[in-house]
């Protein structure tokens, strides 16, 4: 496009959206979603978010019959006897709400929706969960019960197996952010740093421990399990601006240590070389070869062009606080992803273009994986508010996007990915994170403005609101079909709906040969616990 | 977002896989201690005790680190039941990359396939370990491990004894092979 073109469009949109603004204001549906917003999205909203404390706690029925059943809360209040049976204190209860259809001709609701306790039994912790279908009808000011179909499921352990030993192990570290500054400069806490990466920097055959923390990169040493701070004397150098985001270790001049690179926001990149005892060096940028970048949000190493040295790739997405994602369930106006090849003595020399990667999606996270069990590394790049990109290696590090082919089409919000062989059959499967909203079911509700000019909401409004609610669907698995593509399997598998999640990860934690998933989730805490 | 929060005080999620060709997952993150109710953001895993049982580090917005080490299952299954077997292979390249990125090892026992790619990255913003975890259940021998090594050699090695790191090095002949005629196993040496 020429320059005039491209400002000719920046000017549609600016006036496109000028009019958005304008019809949100005056839109002939607002009346009646302040309507459903009273009626319905504010008393289901006050029940995923009510904390339910004391009275439970102390296993009172009758204050918890009280605090369950006021209106649309009447439904859990039927079964709260048996519902607290198999516990002595009750620590959390929590219903998440899953889908919510819209009041039929008869004012019944039906909703989809998850109950949580969580707990301790005469035995020990005690988790008990059951998904639930409920039918409610409105009668006046009252809900009333007409079905509930369910199946409930307890899982109780006698002994806590995971124990949070940070502290008599020596890693001590608060995570903060400096935060990247919006439109108006204020810092975008929310963002959140809080890489982590482990390595065995000195050689003895146990991983040390790097966290990335956005102000700062601290290095810990594994002796004998316990852990000593290794930061001051290791060589390594954090940025005095700028938010460090990642690390990642790998070796990259082949001399049999791992070295470093580091990603940053609105700072350059940077690598280290180590001299084989866990001390760091810097290398500079016209010797390593890496470009300033200042919007690296993940990289990986690699050997995709199979020269025997480890290649890089670097993601790279956008500051959402300044630049507008757009269009936002496709968003393409981030900064491209790097691909440098290494001359064997770790010097890079980028090849985006003949490497084929250089997306400008907004890109969160990559893994690697042979997916396709031809002999080379494939890349997989998950991009925050569009489509995410599985590209495939043509054998000399020059690669394919073969998204649509591999059944890879998705339109979300991915923070992560993993891959990992699930369930046993020898070919990698993938697991991706993304957001599962409390209130995503309010799409489904009549009169939600729909988030576009409007006579493009009264011709298009129903896919604008699907692409929507794809977005907010949560983490999915996506089973290899050993052909080259993938089968979402997230609803059958469990896997979607679980929160926030930014990262996840394959892991066996109680070594059955079964790969199981670590997710961390949430966005953010505020001190009031409702959605803003 | 003022003091108001967007989607706040979510647990972290320990899913254990059930099993099955589309196996389904229960989350088993509260009653292992693992539910952290945090903004979480990066994860590694790793085991830091070397004891065999895989621990998570976890960072959160604004927040201590927090170091799950796992204690594993003695004890919650019933005391018949013997603490699971594990194997741990780290890989060194000498034709291929030094690491060992890329490599793909396939670990073989009486009832099943487990496979490992070594990768340096995983999850969001955060780096992973270059060690491979095998967990084997009730089996104390591995029959098969084979390791595809990036430039496409392959190491076979049979009837692998279990509970301990293996470090297995690349052989230093490129050698083009298949697995019907294997290169000669690698000297694999135990630390422990």
């Amino acid at each position: 496009m020429t320059s005039d073109t491209v400002r000719s469009a920046r000017a549609t949109r600016a006036w496109a959206r000028t009019i958005f603004l304008l019809a949100l204001l005056v839109c002939p549906g607002c009346a009646s979603w302040e309507k459903t917003r009273s009626d319905i999205v504010d008393p289901v909203n006050s029940l995923i978010h009510v904390e339910y404390p004391q009275s439970i706690r102390n296993r009172d029925t009758e204050g918890a019959r009280a605090l369950f059943a006021p209106s649309l809360r009447e439904w859990a209040s039927h079964d709260v006897a048996q519902l607290l049976q198999p516990f002595e204190t009750l620590h959390r209860v929590r219903c998440i709400i899953h889908d919510a259809t819209p009041p039929n001709k008869d004012g019944v609701v039906e909703t989809q929706c998850v109950l949580r306790l969580d707990g301790t039994g005469p035995s020990g912790p005690v988790t008990w969960r059951q998904e639930r279908v409920i039918r409610a009808q409105r009668i006046g000011e009252q809900w009333r019960i007409i079905s509930v179909t369910s199946g409930p499921v307890t899982l109780a352990t006698p002994r806590t197996r995971f124990v949070d030993e940070a502290a008599e192990r020596g890693l001590v570290a608060t995570n903060r952010t400096r935060g990247l500054p919006d439109r108006w400069g204020r810092p975008q806490k929310y963002l959140g740093s809080g890489g982590v990466s482990v390595a065995d920097i000195d050689g003895d055959n146990r991983d040390d421990i790097l966290l990335i923390s956005g102000d700062a990169l601290r290095l810990y040493r594994n002796k004998e399990g316990s852990f000593v701070e290794a930061t001051d004397h290791c060589g390594l150098r954090t940025p005095a601006t700028g938010e460090c985001r990642c690390a990642y270790f790998g070796d990259v001049d082949n001399d049999g240590d791992v070295d470093l690179f580091v990603g940053m926001l609105a700072a350059d990149d940077q690598l280290y070389r180590n001299d084989g005892t866990g001390h760091f060096e810097i290398v500079d940028p016209s010797v390593s070869g890496l470009q300033p970048t200042q919007h690296t949000s993940s990289a990986c190493f690699g050997d995709f062009d199979r020269d025997g040295d480890l290649d890089l790739v670097v993601i790279s997405g956008n500051n959402m606080g300044q630049v507008t994602p757009d269009p936002p369930y496709a968003a393409s106006n981030a900064h491209p992803n790097r691909y440098y090849r290494n001359d064997g003595r770790g010097h890079f020399t980028e090849a985006t273009d003949a490497a084929g990667i250089g997306d400008t999606g907004w890109g969160l996270a990559c893994a690697v994986s042979d997916y396709d069990l031809d002999g080379d590394l494939d890349l997989f790049v998950a991009n925050d508010v569009g489509l995410d990109v599985l590209y495939q290696n043509q054998g000399d590090g020059s690669f394919e996007n073969v998204s649509r082919a591999a059944g890879i089409v998705y339109h979300g919000s991915s923070m992560s990915a993993d891959f990992g062989d699930v369930n046993g059959d020898g070919w990698p499967d993938l697991y991706v994170s993304g957001m599962a909203s409390n209130s995503r079911w309010l799409l489904k509700q009549p009169g939600f403005p729909k988030p576009v000019w409007w006579p493009i909401g009264v011709l298009l409004g129903k896919h604008v609101l699907a692409v929507m609610w794809e977005m907010f669907h949560g983490n999915r698995l996506y089973l290899n079909q050993r052909d080259g593509s993938f089968a979402e399997v997230s609803a059958e598998s469990r896997t979607d709906w679980l929160g926030w999640a930014w990262s996840s990860l394959f892991l066996d934690y109680d070594n059955d040969g079964r790969q199981d998933i670590y997710a961390a989730n949430g966005f953010w805490s505020g001190e009031d616990s409702h959605d803003c | 977002m003022g003091n108001k929060s967007l989607n706040g005080r979510e647990n972290n999620v320990l899913l254990r896989n059930e099993g099955g060709e589309t196996p389904t997952f229960r989350d088993h993150a509260y009653v292992s201690g693992a539910d952290r109710i945090e903004d979480g953001r990066g994860l590694a895993v790793v085991d830091v005790n070397s004891d065999g049982n895989l621990d998570i580090i976890v960072q959160s917005v604004e927040k201590q680190s927090v170091l799950l080490v796992n204690h594993g299952s003695a004890g919650s299954e019933g005391p018949r039941r013997p603490a699971p077997h594990w194997l741990q292979v780290r890989l060194r390249g000498t034709v291929s990359n030094r690491d060992a990125i890329g490599a793909r090892i396939v670990v073989r026992t009486a009832d099943a396939i487990q496979t490992r790619e070594v990768t340096t990255t995983g999850g969001y913003i955060s780096g992973r370990s270059l060690l491979s975890h095998f967990g084997l259940g009730p089996h104390d021998r591995v029959d098969t491990l084979e390791v595809h090594w990036p430039r496409g050699a392959v190491t076979v090695l049979h009837a692998v004894s279990v509970d301990r790191m293996l470090i297995i090095s690349e052989p230093t002949r490129a050698l083009t092979t298949s697995p019907d005629n294997p290169v000669p196993a690698a000297a694999p040496h135990a630390t422990r």
